[in-house]
């Protein structure tokens, strides 16, 4: 999912960190204090789950967790996954300095629609919504994120239609788990802490 | 707090079994040259090879494409440079590409692929002579010795190199992730900070 550096055009680069920047500084605006440590953990999280992952075709697919990223930090999810992002270029060779930008938009696109779309559901007192809910911010995060890689890749030249298919496939076992731990993350904070599930004052 | 080992279990146990738990992610391109071949060999960095990945020969001065091909199922192939670019001493790019925007490149210089190039040059830089005297005889007969002797040393450090390629594949180490994790705790501690000096002013 991290696309590598020197594979996408000069203009591509750029509209993606103004857009990743923007989110960022938004996010930077609209978190309140008091959720400043659960970003963070939540960045930790992303930064340490790219670790595992599994082969499949010529590539590999690793854990992303965009799902419970999106749901439990809303906008502060821009700075958490951009600080995820570049640590992991730093430290773990992924993805690339240049792509940051583009690479943080794919995925912080994704978490923020899951927390606008399946915030209120995964709060829901009725358990199987909340389930649900929790299953589809963990699966549809991935997808999502599929999508707008192979739309980068398809900007940038390569066929989008063969890049799309080949990682939409290549993350819908990943999608599968993704939503599975995102409904036990999910369940387990609801029982054990509620309140920090997305209200609706953020 | 009494239910989190158990309810952590599953999700613990998820992780660890998980197949091929690797850390480490990205292609790594390693090429030598092999006589009049160019051997290469491509590999995500957690060791696991690229299996059908697409492979392109460029050349490096000029970003025109040579040849091209795909990886066999142990991530390795194969080539053997253009006449062109042996006879004008072309430096090449190699390209290994794995879908999803993985990539790495090796630069194969024209010295490592065309033998005796370095003494061909000697040669061309120096004044023909119609006729050799014995000291230029001996000159000549030391530049060959010495170009068998480095081709000897290329072929000989060859796995050396390899080896050294594949040390730059080690992957993440628990130091790369304990001080991604304390550069997280850093800079998010730095934006509590911020965020509670805005709020006290």
């Amino acid at each position: 999912m991290h696309i590598a550096e020197g594979v996408l055009p000069l203009s591509l680069l750029g509209a993606g960190a103004a857009l990743s920047l923007a989110g960022t500084a938004l996010g930077l605006k609209r978190t309140r204090q008091d959720e400043i440590p659960i970003a963070a953990v939540m960045a930790a999280t992303f930064f340490v789950a790219s670790l595992i992952h599994v082969p499949l075709g010529p590539s590999s697919v690793h854990l992303l967790l965009l799902g419970p990223v999106g749901l439990l930090t809303g906008w502060a999810c821009f700075p958490a996954i951009l600080v995820g992002l570049l640590l992991q270029a730093l430290f773990f060779q992924y993805g690339g300095l240049t792509v940051l930008g583009i690479n943080t938009f794919n995925m912080a696109l994704p978490a923020l629609l899951a927390y606008a779309a399946c915030g209120p559901v995964v709060r829901s007192r009725r358990r199987n919504l909340a389930v649900a809910g929790a299953f589809a911010a963990g699966s549809g995060t991935i997808l999502a994120a599929g999508v707008l890689t192979a739309i980068s890749l398809g900007l940038a030249g390569e066929a989008f239609l063969p890049a799309a298919q080949t990682i939409l496939l290549a993350h819908i076992p990943i999608a599968a788990v993704e939503g599975a731990i995102t409904v036990a993350v999910i369940g387990f904070i609801r029982r054990v802490k509620p309140e920090m599930l997305p209200t609706r004052s953020r | 707090m009494a239910c989190f080992p158990r309810k952590a279990v599953p999700l613990l146990a998820l992780l660890l079994m998980w197949p091929g738990i690797s850390f480490a992610h990205g292609v790594n391109l390693f090429c030598w040259a092999q006589k009049d071949t160019v051997q290469c060999r491509s590999r995500f960095s957690g060791g696991r090879s690229v299996h059908n990945g697409t492979w392109r020969v460029l050349d490096a001065s000029t970003g025109d494409r040579l040849l091209s091909g795909t990886t066999n199922s142990e991530g390795r192939f194969a080539f053997s440079p253009p006449q062109q670019a042996r006879e004008e001493h072309r430096d090449l790019k190699v390209v290994c590409e794995a879908s999803m925007g993985h990539k790495d490149s090796w630069l194969v210089r024209a010295g490592d692929y065309i033998t005796g190039l370095s003494e061909e040059n000697r040669e061309a830089e120096s004044t023909p002579a119609k006729t050799k005297t014995g000291g230029e005889v001996a000159a000549q007969s030391e530049a060959v010795r010495e170009e068998t002797i480095r081709r000897i040393v290329r072929q000989e450090l060859a796995p050396v190199r390899r080896d050294l390629a594949g040390l730059r594949e080690t992957g993440v180490g628990i130091r790369d992730v304990l001080g991604g994790l304390g550069y997280i705790l850093g800079l998010f501690g730095v934006w509590a900070l911020a965020a509670s000096r805005r709020k006290s002013q």
